[in-house]
This record gives C-alpha cells, structure tokens and sequence, in this order.
C-alpha cells in the first residue's frame, strides 16, 4: 500500500518533508498513493526541466564566438517532439492519475456502506461549533429518543463504517478530519453525506475547513474512536443524562431543534 | 509631426464605422454574458421555488407588463424610422423621430414604476418570495439602463443639431436601444409570462 | 481629433487620451497597490508566527490597529480576517490586473503592432478614471467602524450577507469597488480586443504579431466574457445585502425559501477560473517573447504556442468545478470536470516545452528582464505541476483548502504573475522613461526575490501537506498542527526579506525615473516595433506607417550579416 511512499523516502528524503497527520482511516492509503505517485512522476520531469536549463545556461550562454543557432522549431520534426512530449505528460502523470482516482472514487469514496452495520451520524455545524445526532434505539432520526451528545463531541466503534449527512445552520462549514485524509462542505440548503472508517482507537481532532467567521479558527470537535463497547455505553450515557432535545426551548444562537429525517437517495 | 486624423484618415469612413460597430458589439456580447448569467440564476431559483410571476400575480399587473412590452416595441419603430431618416439626411424627420422615442421611453419608465406599485400594493415585493426578488433586480437593472439609453439619445440629439452627417453615433445609440428592447422582451417572456 | 498641439498639463498628464500615459497612470495604481497588498502579507505573516503580540514598529505597529478590541497595536482575529480577505482581493484586482493587463496592454500594444493609438482614446480614458474610482471605494473601506470585508477575497454567502454576522458595510463597500473595477477592465478588453482585430499595421497578421499580443488578445476576450458573470454574482450579493433578498441565502437562517449560496460558487467559479487565466496570459506571452529576445533566436514553436495559449483560453471556461469537489457534487459531474482540467495540461505542457526549445542552441544574455523570464520557467513550472494534485479529486479531497493551495497559486499567481511583470517592468523601462534601471540593483532585487519566494511558498505547500487548513488565525489552536509551526516561522522570516527586496526594487525604479542612464533607442536589440521610435514618443506613436515583412523574432538570421537581429518593419536581406 505505501511502496511509493517507501520509494519516495528513500530516494528523496520526501518532497514534502514534513508528515501528514497519522492516517486511521480504511481508505486514506489512497490519497496517499495518488499524492506520492504524483510526487515521483513530477520530481522527474521537473528535476530534468531544471538539469536541461542548467546545461542550456552553461553551454549557451552568449560569449565571444558563441552564435545563436536560428530555428522557428516550426518544422514537421519539432512539432511532432513537442506534441509528442506533452502527450508523454499527460499519458504518465494525468491519465494515471485519474484512473487511480476514478478508481478511488468508485471502490471507496463514493461508495457508501449500506446494512444495519453501518453508525448513522447527522452533523450541523453552527457558527462556531459542532453538533451531533444519533438516531437512538428506534433507528429514526428525527423522533424523541435521538441522542445528542454536548457539542464538539462526536464518537464512533472502531473498525465499522459510519456516514455521516451533515448540514449547517448558518453559514458555509466544512466537516474535517486530518487522520481520515478527507472531508465535505456543509451548505444551507443541502444536505452532504460522506463516509468513513477507522482503524485505530484514540481521540483526534475536527476542524473547519471553510471560513465561516471570526472564530472559524478555533471551531474545533473532538472524535473519540473507541471500541464497540464502549461506544455503546456512551450512548446509553447520552439516553440517560445527556441534554435533552427541547423541542420548545430555542434560541438563535444555540438551536437545539434540529434534525432531519435520514437522506436515503445517495 | 503626423497626427492622429491624419493617420486615421487612411481608413475610409465606412471602415471606421466597421471599427465602433465591432467595439459596440463585443460590449453588447458582455452585457449579454451578465444577461444569460441573471437569466441562469433565475432559472435554478425557479427550479427550487415553488412560487413563481405567472401564478401569482393578478390579471391588472399581468396586462400592464404586456402593455409596456408593446411601448418598447414601438419605441425601437420609431428610432428605426429615425435611422432610416437618417440615411436619407432628412434632418427635421429623424430629431422628430427621436424625440418621439424619448417621450415612449419616458412612458415606458412611467408604467414600469405604475406596474411596480400595483404589484407592491398586491403584496409582490422584493422580499415577499424569490420571484418577486428575481423580478425587481431584472426590471431594475433594465430600468436603470433605460434611462441611460434615454441620456444617450438626448445627446444624439445635440450631436444632430451640430453636425449634418452622423451616422456612427447613430448607429450606436440604435444598437444599444434596440438591444434594450430586445432583453425586455426576454424578461417578460420568461420572467412574467411563462 | 484635436491637434494636440496646445495641452495642458492636465490633458497631457491627467485625463490624457494617449494610450501611453494612461498605461503610465495604471502602473502607478498598480505599483501603490502591489506594495499595500504586499505590506498585508508582511501583517499576516507576523500574526502567524506572533499571534496576539503588538506589531513592531518597523511594521507601523504604533499606527495601525491602535483601536483594536485586542489590545493597542495587535492584530485580533476579526482583523486577520480582514487582512487576508484584502490581501487577496487587492493582489489579483488592484495590482496584477492593472500592471499586466491595464499598464502593459495599454502601453505595448498599439505600439506593437504598429498603430498610432487604441482605437478609443475617449473609453480608455473613461477606464482609467473607473478603476480610479474603484480604488477610492475600496480605500475608503478602510475608513468604516467596523472595517473592510472580512469573508475572505471568494466571500462566499452566507457570510458574506448579513445572515453570516459579520458587522458593517466592509461587504458592501467591497461589491461596489469591485463592480466598478469589473468595469474598468471591461472597457479595456472592448479596447483592446478591437484595436488588435483592426489596426494592425500592414503585414502584420494574426501570426505575426509579437506573443505578449497574443496573451494580451486572449485576456481580453476572457475579460469581455467573464467579467459579466461575476457582476451578475455581485449584483445579487449586493441586493442580498442591502435590499433584503435571500438568492444566496438557505437554511436555518433563511425567511425567504429557495435561495441557494452554491449558486453563488458557480458563478464566481465560472468566473473564477478564466480570471486565473486572465491574469497569466500576459506574462506567458511577455515570457515568450523576453525568451527569445535574450537568447538571440526565434521563439521555438511560435504559432503551435499560438495555438496552445488559444486552447488554454477556450477550455479555461470549461473547469470551474475544480474549485469545488467537495461541495458534494454529483460524481459524474466531479468526473467530468476532473477530466477536462487534466486536458489542460497538455498544449500547457506542450508551450513550455517550446519555452525550453527556445533556450536550446541559443545565445543566453542574463540581463535582468532575462533572469525574471527564465524564473517564470522555474515557478510556473512548479505551480503547474503541483495543480495536478488539486486537479485530481482524491488528492484535493484531502488537499482542498489547505495551504497547499495557497501554495499552488501563490506560485502561479504571484510568482510566475509578479515576475512576468518584473520582467516586463524592466524590459520596458527604457521605452516608457527613456532611461535604464539600474542592473547590478536589478540583479540583486532579482535574487532576494527568487530564493526567499521559494522558500516561502514551497514551505506553504509542505504545510497544506501536513494537513494545516486555511484562513486559520491562530494555528496554535490544533494539536495536530503542532509540527508545522517551526516552519510557520522560518516561512515569516523569509517573507520579511522578500518584502524588504522589493524596496530595493521601488528604489532603483524610483532613482531610474529620476536620474537613470539615459537608454540608447533600442537597448536590447529587440525586433519588435515598439524599439523603431525614440523617446518621448510622440503622440500618434509612427511617423510613417510601419510595413510588416516578417514576424517578430527573426533573431540570428542567417541572411542578415554584421548583426544578430532585424526589425519586424525592416525587409529581409536575400
């Protein structure tokens, strides 16, 4: 899964050398792939870009005796080099690349988990922070027995998939994880769905990654990754203490009433 | 020292025409990509709303806009007449044309703001629902340009009374004015008719 | 048209119709502008790296921000919102646009191709003065209690509306200046676009013309189309501002159903992406020819570089959805926009490729103009490349609005942009002030601006890498961003040098105007057009109306004996 990321260290100490953050996720590997691939290919082009203009700068530069060699490069041959070599480019970098990410797109990304193994989480952001959902005994969201959480807190099992439908209060947000490599808008209006998988227990953060206000850069969330089991007391903790959902009681700058009935067409 | 008449009169008259002709039709293309860019936010709008012109509004509104629909129209007959008064260097028919077609443009104003009372009073604002929104800033917009085409047109007049021959201005302010009927025509075919 | 033989001072100097003083008056503006957006970096940088501490006084810190919320002196969140939101907005409108587009385009191309003017005076007048107006709304902004517009230079609603909370009318003032902006380049583009297409001087064809035309050419008709789009964006962000409507408005917030704030991205994307475009034309074009000028030889490729440029033009409206993959889109029309911007990089590749053919067996003259273009290859080359990266949906899924994209496009923007223009600024020099700058100064403003960019912006990317999201005011807030903030730091140090450099730059042009060797007619031995007049050219440009025979590179012409290089209006020797 990480040979170009092995190739990459080795052979360039890493163009970007300092590390994302640790991957837990089931399908990062791919970003990382498609980054590293593009790393190699483009090191070498661009490292023989600047090896060529290096020579042309030593061996052509203007000195007594040296003349220019005139050439419109517009002859059959030279075009024919040119073309050829930009669609070399676009052959090795661009349509690797973009099967690999088709590929990605259609294997994972899009590809949502289905089955009643699958953690249902509905997300709203709000000017600045996070609010989670989760559908409670009965499966619906939307009804009494949903589950909030306090905000910023969201929590997930360890190795089972969890999509999330996000959809924000106020003002454009956007849901980030750093250790899952992804994340997703969340506009008024819409409706968004992403998903993901962990694989590693721990806790990590959540950011905003779209400006959102003045304190956009402090909206953080904290995921707690924890096993089945404790994941599932933690939600019989939120059924019996946790805030209630006070359909009567809001005000604008913490809505309480929210929630929307689980988006099946995806 | 050679001067910039003296230069431009290697070109002949009939090409310098060509040259504001071509200038004045790349403006008209951009205004037309602001157009088709309202038109498109219009579009996706009235896809997400349910409320639209065609049924909300009441029969009184609904013949006004027709009514100033034909007020346009028969204000580009008029400065096509004075164009064509024009070529024939018939000086005292095209003023008369042209002043005539200010005073339609001024009618056409004047209905637009009776028509925007009517449909305020009916409860049609800019606020009420996205169709009225959508409605205000088109008609504004043209509106607004309106009377720019009006302004245009008062120093088409002057410039006549000066000179005998003019007919790049002419064509310009023609180009401009008839492109204004043109998108009045447009927005009340999709905005208020459909 | 007037003789222009009795003018005022201000008929000459201020509200002049000659295409070259008003190219003049817009490298002014564009000049102010480059250096107060440049002086935001510097704030912005020092907020990173000293979060919450007053500035110092070498960076006005005892007369900026003296009311802030914050504490006197000190930039405080809402602050730093403004600054970038500025920053940016004055770089791309305020600084690149009137260098490359406004100064150079009005300067370069009557001259070029061999007309004694634009053919509107009167419009290019009108423009100037518009964008005059526009800089005066803009600045005025400055001068609102609740300061300028802080939703960042994209000012995406809801935020940017009044729904988003921001207070005042920073957001409103912002529309307007940018309106009027808009405006301006539109009449230029008319301008320019009909100036090109119809006086060109005789035997000067379409495939003769020098490629700074061409790129000027081409940004003009992606000026006259695009630029109406985003006005159609800012007309409705305005009423929703002012008048009450909800268009880009949804949600929770919203009292009038069916807005929709995605509307808003596409427009400004559809927009967007050809401005990107606009803005780099120009300096493709005046690097292809500086190129060839420095190394004696034609440009290599002259007209499939053409063609490529033309290209790039007519697929740039295709690939606005790239801004916004993880808007949550359809993944067909993810798709679909995936694959057309990758396109992109073929006839861009394939131009490049003629940028290196040009250098090859060439006579390499490393004057100042030259050490800009050829820098041009060296950041453009990165730029582009590490859009791949953006352009590919999994890897932006992570990579979208991290620094890693302020990387991207600080490389092609401000880099490859900003030394185009340099190049251009210097190469120039001579015809517009009849003077030489200074190249030993050149040389060295040369130098500390290459290397500390680098390091500036390629350390932005390794940043976005790690995961640090944008406009984020204080990154210390993130545990996972720990790592990253040594390197903040080193970046900060190295654009304090970059800023300071480009005082040297403002120096020698500023001593240069003044006291600057007086410059021979053509300096650099260039073939183009503009080299056949003396300065001060006189109004009306030529004597005589040039003759084209050749096109505009005929360098080291085997027919041409004793010299290495002839006029585009003198005939070629049998």
């Amino acid at each position: 899964m990480n040979k170009f990321r092995k190739i990459n260290k080795f052979v360039f100490s890493g163009i970007w050398f300092l590390d994302p953050p640790k991957d837990i996720s089931v399908d990062g590997w791919r970003i990382d792939n498609v980054i590293q691939y593009t790393d190699v290919v483009i090191t070498l082009y661009f490292g023989i870009v600047v090896l060529a203009m290096l020579y042309f700068i030593i061996k052509y530069r203007a000195r007594p005796g040296h003349k220019a060699v005139y050439d419109r490069g517009d002859t059959k041959k030279h075009v024919g080099i040119t073309l050829g070599m930009g669609l070399l480019v676009f052959l090795s970098i661009d349509v690797v690349i973009e099967g690999m990410s088709f590929k990605d797109l259609n294997e994972a990304f899009w590809n949502f988990p289905k089955g009643d193994d699958v953690v249902q989480v509905e997300v709203m952001p709000q000017q600045f922070a996070w609010n989670f959902r989760y559908a409670g005994n009965d499966g619906t969201f939307g009804t009494e027995d949903d589950l909030i959480p306090s905000q910023n807190q969201m929590h997930i099992p360890v190795n089972k998939p969890v999509v999330i439908q996000i959809a924000p209060y106020d003002v454009i947000h956007s849901f980030y994880l750093p250790n899952f490599r992804i994340k997703i808008d969340a506009t008024p209006g819409m409706i968004n769905t992403m998903w993901f998988q962990a694989t590693e227990t721990g806790q990590f953060e959540i950011a905003c990654a779209e400006l959102c206000g003045n304190s956009h850069y402090r909206m953080k969330g904290y995921l707690t990754v924890e096993s089945e089991e404790d994941y599932n007391n933690w939600l019989q903790s939120l059924d019996e203490e946790g805030p209630e959902d006070e359909w009567e009681d809001e005000d604008d700058e913490n809505p309480t009433r929210w929630g929307w009935a689980w988006k099946e067409a995806i | 020292m050679q001067t910039l008449t003296t230069i431009k009169s290697i070109k002949t008259q009939k090409e310098d025409q060509f040259t504001s002709y071509f200038g004045m039709l790349i403006a008209l293309g951009s205004f037309s990509m602001l157009f088709i860019a309202l038109l498109a936010s219009y579009g996706i709008l009235r896809v997400r709303s349910g409320i639209w012109m065609s049924n909300t509004i009441e029969t009184m509104p609904l013949t006004l806009a027709w009514v100033n629909t034909i007020v346009i129209l028969i204000s580009s007959i008029t400065l096509f007449m004075a164009s064509k008064a024009n070529e024939r260097e018939n000086k005292i028919v095209t003023l008369n044309q042209i002043y005539t077609t200010i005073i339609i443009g001024l009618v056409f104003l004047s209905l637009q703001i009776i028509l925007w009372n009517v449909l305020i009073n009916d409860g049609f604002t800019i606020t009420s629902h996205q169709a009225g929104s959508v409605f205000y800033m088109l008609s504004g917009l043209h509106g607004l340009h309106i009377l720019g085409g009006l302004i245009s047109l008062i120093w088409l007049i002057f410039k006549i009374r000066v000179n005998n021959l003019i007919l790049k201005p002419m064509r310009l302010v023609s180009m401009f004015w008839h492109y204004l009927t043109l998108i009045w025509i447009v927005i009340f075919i999709t905005v208020i008719l459909i | 048209m007037n003789s222009h033989n009795e003018q005022s001072f201000v008929s000459k100097y201020i509200f002049s119709m000659d295409h070259k003083v008003i190219g003049k008056q817009f490298l002014w503006l564009g000049i102010f502008f480059l250096l107060f957006g440049g002086f935001q970096a510097m704030l912005i940088r020092w907020s990173l790296s000293n979060t919450m501490e007053p500035l110092p006084w070498w960076l006005l810190g005892d007369i900026l921000y003296q009311n802030s919320p914050v504490g006197a002196g000190i930039i405080g969140p809402d602050a730093y919102n403004q600054l970038f939101t500025m920053h940016g907005t004055i770089m791309i409108f305020w600084a690149i646009t009137p260098i490359l587009i406004g100064a150079f385009g009005n300067f370069c191309i009557p001259l070029q191709i061999g007309a004694p003017d634009m053919v509107f005076p009167k419009l290019n007048l009108i423009s100037f003065w518009t964008m005059f107006l526009a800089s005066v709304v803009l600045l005025m902004s400055y001068l609102l209690p609740n300061g300028t517009a802080a939703g960042g230079w994209t000012s995406y609603p809801p935020l940017s509306t009044p729904v988003g909370g921001i207070p005042g009318l920073g957001q409103v003032f912002w529309i307007l200046a940018l309106t009027l902006a808009g405006t301006s380049t539109l009449m230029g583009a008319i301008n320019y676009i009909t100036t090109i297409v119809r006086l060109r001087a005789p035997g000067m064809d379409y495939f003769k013309m020098p490629l700074t035309i061409w790129g000027l050419f081409l940004t003009s008709i992606l000026n006259a189309l695009f630029v109406p789009i985003i006005a159609a964006g800012l007309i409705i962000l305005l009423l929703d501002n002012v008048a009450g409507t909800q268009f880009l408005i949804a949600g929770g917030k919203a009292t009038i159903p069916g807005g929709d704030p995605l509307l808003y991205q596409h427009v400004f994307w559809i927009f967007g992406h050809p401005e990107v475009y606009i803005l780099i034309l120009p300096a493709w074009g005046v690097v292809s020819d500086l190129l060839s000028v420095f190394s004696r030889k034609p440009a290599f490729g002259y007209k499939v570089t053409a063609i490529c440029m033309c290209t790039i033009t007519a697929f740039s409206a295709l690939v606005w959805g790239h801004h916004m993959y993880t808007t949550g889109m359809s993944p067909l029309l993810g798709k679909t926009f995936m694959f057309l911007t990758l396109l992109i990089s073929i006839p861009s590749a394939i131009f490049f490729f003629n940028w290196l053919g040009t250098l090859w067996r060439g006579a390499l003259q490393f004057d100042t103009p030259m050490l800009f273009s050829m820098s041009v290859m060296w950041v453009f080359g990165l730029g582009g490349l590490t859009g791949l990266y953006n352009a590919t949906i999994t890897s932006d899924i992570y990579l979208h609005d991290t620094y890693f994209v302020v990387g991207h496009f600080h490389y092609t923007m401000a880099a490859s942009v900003m030394f185009g223009a340099f190049a251009a600024i210097y190469f120039w020099f001579p015809k517009m002030f009849g003077r030489q700058m200074n190249s030993k100064l050149g040389k060295v403003h040369f130098w500390f601006s290459f290397i500390p960019l680098n390091m500036v912006f390629f350390n932005m990317m390794v940043m976005g890498y790690a995961g640090h999201h944008r406009r984020i005011f204080d990154p210390t807030e993130y545990e996972f961003l720990a790592p990253v903030l040594g390197l903040n730091n080193l970046m900060t140090t190295f654009a304090f040098i970059l800023g300071a450099a480009q005082g040297l730059f403002v120096l020698n042009f500023a001593y240069s105007l003044l006291k600057g060797e007086k410059a021979e007619q053509n300096p650099w031995k260039s073939a183009t057009l503009e080299w056949t007049v003396d300065y001060p050219i006189p109004h009306g440009n030529f004597a005589v109306v040039p003759s084209v025979y050749h096109g505009p590179h005929e360098y080291s012409h085997p027919n041409v004996k004793e010299r290495d290089w002839i006029s585009q209006s003198e005939p070629m020797p049998t």
